[in-house]
């Protein structure tokens, strides 16, 4: 039962990621053991979430749920990244003020934090092994200039997310679009 | 408005003076109105007529400026019932539109919606002050799960109890579902397109530079300690020797518990 599945792999992951990115690795590690989806759809996922208006969280959940299981398949996925928000969040809620200046709340954190930035680098050995290798082996020279190139850019000149994807579809059409067809690199 | 208010009338009948309770001085004109439509004159006038010219009037059972009172006050609390109900509808229903605007309308994820929120509801609504979103944003971070609707959860619930927070939770879920829907059809149409193809392998390099700036930023705020190094480096070592995410989440969060009583204790 897909759906039985989607929703309980959705229900982990809202349950053991704390905000924004620190969700990538975990849908990563979920959709490779069921087999839903390859690292190279992953990046893609992470780029149409980040160009789609609204929460990435949200954005990528649906996006994998439509994706594995049709329309249906999204509406769950969604369902199961919302369950801790309609259960933990909501408890919170009611007791708002004892959880306000929680010490142990806070030593948590300290902890999680730390562990969220190591699976986020995780990721991105992960990401990058698939990204800069070519399958049938060999380095992809140009997808690591892009890479470097909007590095420099989004830490220096601190542009906008979309702003950095939209420009780098473009080299992405240069490079791997129009070069192979004019007979230079490969 | 909700305070309570003694006011002074008088009983038509045997003039003795009646107190009446009311919960704001526009109940007691509302009583003061109905007396009026039924004595055909105001309860003070009422006291200056003659015994004679009293009879004239339309007859009142003994006590009616009591019952009258009574049934305005009565009327005052179900109106007010009413009203109750639908605030909380008309609440709950513009707390749907604004976060399903949000959801339509905002790019960059968290930070520019709770920038939205701020705008909309501390600084024009003043429904809540800057530091209570503040508090709510920095439990929202450590509650497990989305940031943004754990945030507007709590909002929500701040805002209109369990109603309205799971007005503001569905509000800002709708778009995303619509949205990602048309765009998943599209994807699967067109990603083997030999353009968007191009396109794709561009983008997809640009994503670890984004994941990596996330990373970056995550680590300038949460990396102040040199235990919080250590739990980097230790984790980052286990990922790689397989260790699922989860097990890794629910570790820390383990060792974290153990901490926080280990040094209390001592």
């Amino acid at each position: 039962m897909i759906y039985l599945q989607l929703f309980i792999s959705f229900m982990k992951i809202g349950f053991t990621s704390f905000g924004g990115m620190s969700m990538i690795p975990l849908i990563l590690e979920e959709m490779q053991t069921h087999g839903w989806m390859s690292s190279e759809d992953l990046s893609n996922l992470v780029a149409i979430a980040e160009m789609t208006p609204g929460p990435l969280g949200l954005n990528c959940a649906t996006f994998t749920g439509t994706q594995t299981a049709g329309p249906l398949g999204g509406l769950i996925a969604v369902l199961g990244v919302l369950t801790p928000a309609f259960t933990l969040t909501l408890l919170v809620a009611a007791f708002f003020e004892k959880f306000k200046d929680s010490a142990v709340v806070r030593t948590i954190m300290g902890f999680v934090k730390p562990v969220c930035i190591a699976m986020l680098m995780g990721v991105l050995v992960t990401l990058g092994r698939d990204t800069f290798w070519a399958e049938g082996g060999g380095i992809l020279p140009f997808s690591i200039l892009i890479s470097a190139l909007m590095m420099f850019i989004l830490v220096r000149f601190k542009w906008s997310v979309p702003k950095v994807i939209m420009s780098s579809a473009l080299l992405g059409i240069v490079f791997y679009g129009i070069l192979p067809l004019a007979g230079v690199g490969h | 408005m909700h305070k309570k208010v003694c006011i002074t009338t008088y009983n038509p009948v045997c003039y003795t003076k009646i107190r009446v309770t009311v919960h704001n001085v526009d109940s007691y004109f509302c009583i003061e109105d109905q007396f009026i439509t039924q004595m055909g004159c105001s309860p003070l006038s009422y006291m200056m007529h003659t015994r004679a010219e009293r009879k004239m009037l339309p007859k009142s059972s003994p006590h009616a400026a009591q019952r009258l009172a009574l049934r305005a006050l009565k009327n005052q609390s179900q109106v007010q019932a009413h009203m109750k109900s639908i605030d909380k509808l008309k609440k709950g229903l513009l707390l749907f539109l604004f976060f399903f605007k949000i959801g339509c309308f905002t790019f960059g994820g968290g930070w520019a919606i709770l920038a939205q929120m701020e705008q909309e509801f501390v600084d024009k609504r003043q429904w809540i002050t800057k530091a209570e979103l503040l508090e709510m944003v920095a439990v929202g971070k450590s509650v497990p799960g989305i940031m943004i609707t754990n945030i507007s959860m709590l909002f929500g619930y701040h805002v209109g109890g369990i109603f309205g927070g799971i007005c503001t939770v569905v509000g800002i879920t709708c778009p995303a579902i619509l949205i990602l829907s048309i765009v998943t059809v599209f994807y699967n149409s067109l990603k083997d397109n030999y353009w968007v193809m191009a396109a794709m392998t561009g983008i997809r390099a640009a994503v670890i530079p984004i994941i990596a700036s996330a990373a970056l930023s995550l680590g300038k705020d949460a990396l102040r300690s040199r235990m919080a190094v250590l739990v980097l480096i230790v984790g980052f070592a286990m990922y790689m020797m397989g260790v699922s995410n989860i097990i890794l989440v629910l570790m820390a969060i383990g060792i974290g518990l153990v901490y926080h009583f280990a040094r209390v204790k001592v």
